[in-house]
């Protein structure tokens, strides 16, 4: 015969209320009375989900529950129009021997938009030592919905992710990792551009690795916006922002160069400088340039698939100058070796070339592509020109 | 009894150190597989991305992976039998200090033990399935921690739960117990038993609790062996160096880690790409095509012949898609990829295979019945007491219409047609018919991990006594009575361990003597290789996909509507088979590629790190079951009827298997009834984790970041809003039959021949006897009119005909029309043979069969019905039809000219296009000639005239199942045309007829009218 089995439970959360649509933690206990020996099986909670006014969850399946001492499980019932999730902890041994210590367990699960009262059911399943049944037992325990207030802060910078300091200068380009807290729905980053506000990344994350880095001192503007998503919510949309200025620890440097791809098969080529760029449409096969400083030309050719042989010449000229000062490389092999007066130099699948160029010279680019006969499947590449200028100027288009 | 020589085999061995950084970062799947589940009709298996157990416990997870021939399943189907004991030493390599264990894995916790050691094990113990042999035999020991052990019984069943994995000091441990090791590697249900450490967890993992040490290096050495039996002289081991502790851990940056963290290099690196595809292949491809074009521009052409030559090879046959006809090929092939196959059966048992697969059909929805009975009464506060009669009806056995008696009046049909088919005959040389299909599982492809150790199947390493290494150096004793050879394992580990550490064996050197073990002797890492993958992907019907007589085109996947979207998840393990598959293709490209070349290829392949995985419960869940394991009845007589029996006669090994499924019910809801997959799917949630538990959010929609966010991710393989098409396809197996009328051996109703010399076609019977020319003749009153004249006296082929007295209605122009749509078929299709005269040719077309024929789709066994709480209705699927093409003109290999409908001949559907607009030849599948749709009924099925080459195959489309290409025997056929003649009839010439008519051919117009001879005025 069983005694009534005696066991105190309680199922609590931080503060008087829950904040809708934010996540929300319930702590739940479970132990014996002082001086009695019990054994628990299982914890059965049962906790509505939905959007209503009445559900604490939404049902969107992220409903956790936790525990360091149970296994847990879940199971969504459905009765009539309610749905209740319910998340059951077992103990390893099913209630073999008495609890030596309370059992503890954590709830989590995104609150729904609607304030109001929900209840939750706490089912258990225990017995006295020595008895042979468990009693099934239960409590409703009811919590409070409520909206809380928008904020944003600590929004800081730091070089890794790792790294938990906080910084303000940066070295340029290099990764800045950004992080901040809040409760908005989502987060909207900006940095100013010629003085205007750009975009870099609208997340529902709290952190953000900007990759790009910055080139000069720059300032960056976080938005936090909270969206009006349910109809109780009298204040629709809202916004709160932090700003945040970081500078560069090596302002005169400046990169020169630029990349761009193209492919063989259309004949696109173009230069790469400072602020010049080349049409990217339908190009000849060759381009004339005079850079208005003394400057190093670098041309750089790659297969980029080896689906079918063919072979693609790299060529550039200074214009009117002996045939000796051309510069050719062939990328028919895997490995070719190519003269550029300063020695040899080894390339593996692809050809380049670097050629001096003056103020004022004009210099013609050659790209010619062989195709041999019967070829269906196109070799394709990658070209790119890069121009390293000595002195302040750039480089024009002939017209 | 000679005792056998003492074998050595070696486990590899893992360890994960959870230290204060690792446990505060990384993510630990932590689920058991929970066996009390089954009592309340529930999975054992978690819903996959469920719950978590959160442990904060600190140390080090030690798991040992057992030799591939202890974890591969037997021949006859079992799994062997896994060691009960380890021996588990810990070194501190700083100061030497020795501590060890020996595991009991086969022990219960029990009554014996003390309260503290009680609490400290219990959270590392596993719940395990007994017999009640097992359970007997554990109870009968004379070791009171067993005899006093905790079992649980299961409900109305022979089963007992118990935790079991106790672990005892080594110091003066005997072995108490002289049971049988009863422990397989693959346990009750749970096939996945081996790979994960909380299915196993002090069993084949043990949990090296370090809360004490803040600081250290450890050396581990685990030795396995049978406590007895046949296997007790089988012994395994296995050691792991430099083990780095600190309970703080250690700040992690991109040059620092001292415990090269795979799983935190690929987070930082963040370089995990996802494919995704229809099948295996098909996401293959997609991979390798992304990896060759990256960063390229290239038309869709460029990239669709890429796939296709990918296809090929992968194939394992290129030279099968060489030719005018390879793009269909591989067309096909590409298919045939979109589906599994299963037995279709033999015409010779065709009785007793309909009755199996309606006997698979009533047991799959009498447990569906059960299933659900057992389901609402674990949960009865929620239940419908109305569901509960319905249900409560269908198991009556006292109503003869109930499903339980359905079910048991089949089975007994099912016996007795098996006693009058299968007792003592042979069909190993039956006549098979065609195989079923059904839509296969998305496929997900991960690059950027590889796959685990526990897949490696290499050769083992097997030594004896003579080959171990030791020498003088002498071990620490442990005190205790151990086995002579789990003694020798423990002096070789310490010969070794003294030395690596004090750098005198390298993995390269090789002792004075004896053979090196053939585990890695390196530095310890925290290694990360993903075991299992779990995912959750939205799916949404979509009506907008088109056949265009070949396939279902892909539609624009629209916008993303979560209005109408279901959800389905899953867990599966994840292997590199395709990468092995690339490889292996490899080997026959020596004719193509120099060896270097090869060499370079194979080196790169092999570095890919490549793992991947079916969505399997994908298709299931569609089709409203769910895979995991589930509980079977205790009942014998619902056993039998369920085919749950092991009876292992020989009718249950044919007959038997049921259902292997329980209905879905996902979280009390039974997914909507579908009968067809055709919609696009949205890949969700994506979590990897290892055989420890440590987990990688791959793609994450939740709140929580994965490496990529589920909205923003680029998923490999997937079109505009992140969707991936999900073509139709059938979620139960059929088939597409192609009923010929007509006696067994000559399925043709008649041939003709067309004459091109003399604008004619020759007609004959189905033997090919001559049976007359239909030509067009003018009558007297200058009318011209298509003519027949018969051969023989008497026609007895009434179906032929039909045909003629049908072409003898047709105008001129129709009449030729026919002719011409012949002829244009014929530029297209191949000769078949190479024996092909060349001169006929001028003279007359080939030979064309005419075959009626009945297209149908028909399922494996009955109609599936709704599974919901209240389905079972009439649904559309029985009626639902489906367009289906015949011939295919752009294949040399296709031999058909086109179709009548039977009885029909108003209109002649064409594979060639005519040259004239016409409303009696239309080019098949364009305007105002649709398409043939077959359906489910027999009845009610389209039968056709096909007119085609009987030396050629015709194709059938469907686009929901692999193409079907139908070919006659070609021996039968030649045997008939080599009974043809085609008679050459070079005019004009005046012929009469035994009535007296008189005719004269071609142009010489005149028709002599009965009994008046006016064959003398030809010109």
């Amino acid at each position: 015969m069983n005694n009534h089995c005696e066991v105190n439970v309680s199922l609590s959360i931080e503060g008087t209320a829950l904040n809708v649509a934010e996540t929300g933690v319930l702590q739940g206990k479970l132990w014996a009375c002082e001086g009695k020996k019990i054994c628990c099986e299982k914890i059965c909670i049962y906790i509505p989900v939905g959007n209503g006014e009445e559900d604490l969850f939404f049902n969107d399946g992220g409903t956790k529950i936790e525990s360091e001492q149970c296994n847990a499980g879940e199971l969504l019932i459905r009765q009539g129009d309610t749905d209740r999730i319910m998340l059951e902890l077992s103990t390893p041994d099913r209630g073999q021997r008495p609890l030596t210590k309370p059992l503890e367990f954590t709830i989590t699960g995104r609150i729904n938009m609607r304030t109001g009262k929900v209840n939750v059911e706490y089912e258990y399943y225990c017995k006295n030592a020595g008895d042979t049944k468990f009693e099934q037992m239960s409590k409703d325990f009811s919590f409070e919905k409520s909206r809380a207030e928008l904020y944003l802060q600590n929004f800081l910078a730091s070089n890794s992710e790792s790294g938990s300091e906080a910084a303000t200068c940066f070295k340029p380009k290099a990764p800045i990792y950004f992080s901040w807290e809040g409760n908005g729905t989502s987060y909207e980053l900006y940095t100013s551009v010629n003085g205007t506000m750009k975009q870099v990344i609208q997340t529902v994350q709290k952190y953000y690795l900007y990759r790009d880095g910055i080139e000069a001192d720059s300032t960056f503007l976080l938005k936090a916006v909270k969206t009006r998503n349910s109809v109780d919510d009298i204040n629709g949309t809202r916004e709160v922002y932090a700003l945040l200025t970081l500078t560069t620890d090596c302002p005169s440097y400046k990169e020169i160069t630029i990349k761009e791809k193209f492919i063989g098969k259309d004949s696109a080529m173009a230069m790469l400088g400072t602020a010049i760029e080349l049409p990217l449409n339908k190009m000849p096969n060759y381009k004339t340039l005079i850079p208005k400083t003394d400057g190093i030309l670098a041309g750089y050719l790659r297969p980029t698939s080896y689906l079918e042989e063919s072979s693609a010449t790299l060529r550039a000229t200074v214009y009117g100058d002996s045939r000796e000062e051309e510069y050719s490389v062939e990328d028919d092999a895997y490995s070719v070796k190519i003269s550029t007066g300063a020695g040899e130099m080894e390339l593996k699948n692809g050809a380049s070339v670097l050629l001096p160029v003056a103020q004022g010279k004009t210099v013609n680019l050659y790209w010619t592509m062989t195709k041999p006969e019967q070829s269906e499947l196109k070799k394709n590449y990658d070209l790119n020109w890069y121009f390293f200028p000595f002195g302040k100027g750039d480089i024009q288009n002939k017209p | 009894m000679s005792r056998e020589k003492n074998q050595y085999r070696t486990m590899k061995l893992q360890a994960m150190v959870l230290d204060n950084q690792i446990a505060g970062r990384d993510a630990i799947r932590n689920w058991i597989f929970d066996y009390q589940n089954l009592e309340e009709f529930r999975s054992p298996e978690q819903e996959p991305l469920g719950n978590n157990i959160n442990r904060k416990e600190r140390g080090i997870w030690l798991r040992w992976i057992l030799p591939a021939s202890l974890r591969s399943e037997r021949p006859d189907g079992g799994f062997p039998t896994i060691p009960n004991r380890f021996l588990i030493t810990r070194v501190s390599v700083k100061t030497g200090g020795v501590h060890s264990v020996i595991l009991e894995t086969d022990c219960p916790l029990s009554e014996h033990m003390e309260e503290d050691t009680y609490n400290k094990i219990l959270p590392y113990t596993t719940v395990f399935l007994l017999s009640e042999k097992e359970k007997e035999m554990l109870s009968a020991s004379p070791d009171s921690y067993r005899n006093t052990g905790y079992f649980r019984k299961m409900q109305d069943r022979n089963g007992y739960y118990a935790n079991l994995g106790v672990p005892f000091p080594a110091e003066n441990w005997e072995e108490r117990d002289g049971g049988r090791p009863f422990m397989s590697s693959c346990a009750p249900g749970n096939p996945d038993f081996t790979g994960y450490i909380r299915f196993h967890s002090n069993i084949l993992a043990y949990f090296d609790n370090l809360a004490d040490c803040a600081e250290d290096i450890f050396h581990y050495s685990v030795i396995g062996w049978y406590s007895s039996g046949e296997n007790s002289h089988c012994f395994y081991s296995g050691q792991l160096f430099s083990v780095k502790w600190r309970k703080e851990g250690y700040p992690i940056s991109d040059d620092h880690d001292p415990y090269g963290d795979e799983l935190q290099k690929i987070r930082r690196a963040g370089k995990i790409n996802v494919a995704i595809g229809e099948n295996s292949q098909d996401a293959f491809r997609k991979w390798m095509v992304t990896k060759i074009l990256h960063g390229k521009e290239v038309s869709p052409e460029e990239e669709h012949a890429l796939h296709w030559v990918l296809a090929s090879f992968l194939s394992g046959d290129v030279g099968k898609f060489k030719g005018e006809d390879g793009g269909w090929r591989i067309r096909e092939q590409l298919q045939k990829e979109r589906f599994d196959a299963s037995y279709g059966g033999t015409e010779e048992t065709e009785e007793l295979d309909k009755a199996i697969e309606i006997l698979h059909s009533l047991q799959e929805e009498l447990q569906t019945i059960w299933w659900k009975k057992g389901y609402l009464n674990s949960y009865q506060k929620f239940s419908d007491p109305d569901i509960m009669k319905k249900l409560e009806r269908e198991l009556d056995a006292q109503s003869p219409d109930s499903l339980l008696m359905q079910t048991a009046r089949q089975l007994m049909k099912v016996k007795a047609l098996y006693a009058k088919y299968e007792n003592g005959q042979d069909y190993e040389n039956a006549r098979q018919q065609g195989r079923y299909w059904k839509g296969k599982n998305p496929y997900l492809l991960i690059s950027g991990v590889e796959e685990p150790e526990d897949m490696d199947n290499g050769e083992e390493q097997v030594r004896s006594d003579a080959d171990l290494c030791m020498d003088e150096i002498p071990e620490p004793k442990v005190r205790g009575t151990l086995p002579e050879g789990v003694i020798h394992l423990y002096q070789e580990a310490f010969f070794i361990i003294a030395h690596v550490y004090s750098g005198r064996t390298g993995s390269g050197n090789t002792p004075a003597q004896g053979t090196l073990p053939d585990y890695p002797i390196e530095t310890w890492r925290q290694s990360w290789k993903p075991a299992f993958m779990e995912w959750r992907i939205c799916y949404e019907d979509m009506e907008n996909f088109l056949f265009n007589g070949f396939e279902y085109e892909l539609p624009y996947l629209g916008n993303e509507d979560l209005g109408r979207q279901s959800g389905y998840t899953g867990r599966a393990v994840l292997n590199a088979h395709k990468k092995q598959l690339f490889l292996e293709q490899l080997e026959y490209m020596d004719s193509l590629l120099q060896e270097e070349q090869l060499k370079e290829i194979r080196e790169t392949v092999k570095k890919w790190k490549l793992s991947g995985q079916e969505m399997s419960g994908f298709m299931e869940q569609m089709g409203q079951r769910d895979c995991r394991a589930f509980i079977h009845p205790a009942d014998c007589t619902m056993k039998e009827l369920l085919g749950y029996t092991s009876d292992n006669q020989p009718f249950f090994k044919q007959t038997g298997g049921g259902a292997e499924s329980i209905p879905c019910i996902k979280n009390n809801i039974i997914p909507k009834y579908r009968f067809l997959r055709a919609g696009k799917g949205y890949l969700k949630d994506l979590i990897l984790y290892d055989a420890f538990g440590r987990t990688l959010e791959v793609i994450s929609s939740g709140a929580q970041q994965g490496i990529h966010s589920s909205d923003r991710f680029p998923l490999i393989g997937a079109g505009e809003n992140h969707a991936f098409p999900l073509r139709p396809a059938l979620l139960q197996p059929c088939r597409l039959r192609t009923d010929f009328a007509g006696k067994e051996e000559a399925s043709f109703l008649g041939f003709v021949i067309p004459c091109y010399l003399t604008h004619s076609l020759l007609v004959y019977g189905g033997q090919g006897e001559e049976l007359g020319e239909l030509f067009v003749v003018v009558t007297n009153q200058r009318k011209k009119k298509v003519y027949f004249r018969q051969e023989t006296a008497r026609i007895e082929e009434e179906a032929v005909l039909s045909f003629v007295d049908a072409m003898e209605k047709k105008t001129e122009e129709e009449f030729y029309l026919f002719l011409d749509a012949i002829e244009a078929s014929f530029w297209t299709m191949e000769a078949a043979g190479n024996d092909r005269d060349q001169r006929r040719a001028l003279l007359a077309g080939r030979p064309l069969a005419i075959s009626n024929v009945r297209i149908y789709l028909e399922r494996c066994g009955l109609p599936r019905k709704d599974y919901g709480w209240r389905g079972g209705a009439e649904t559309p699927y029985a009626r639902q039809v489906f367009p289906v093409r015949l011939g295919n003109p752009f294949m040399r290999e296709d031999g058909l000219t086109g179709y009548f409908p039977e009885g029909d001949f108003s209109v002649f559907y064409s594979t060639a296009k005519p040259e004239l607009e016409n409303e009696f030849v239309k080019e098949i599948g364009k305007e105002g000639s649709p398409y043939v749709t077959a359906g489910f009924q027999k009845e009610e099925a389209p039968a056709l005239w096909l007119f085609y080459d009987p030396l050629l195959p015709v194709h059938i489309y469907t686009g929901i199942l692999p193409v079907k290409r139908i070919q006659q025997n070609k021996e039968a056929v030649l045997k008939i045309l080599k009974k043809m003649t085609v008679p050459l009839r070079i005019g004009p010439v005046v012929e009469k007829e035994e009535s007296g008519n008189m005719y004269i051919r071609e142009g010489n117009l005149i028709l002599q009218e009965e009994s008046e001879n006016r064959g003398d005025e030809h010109e």
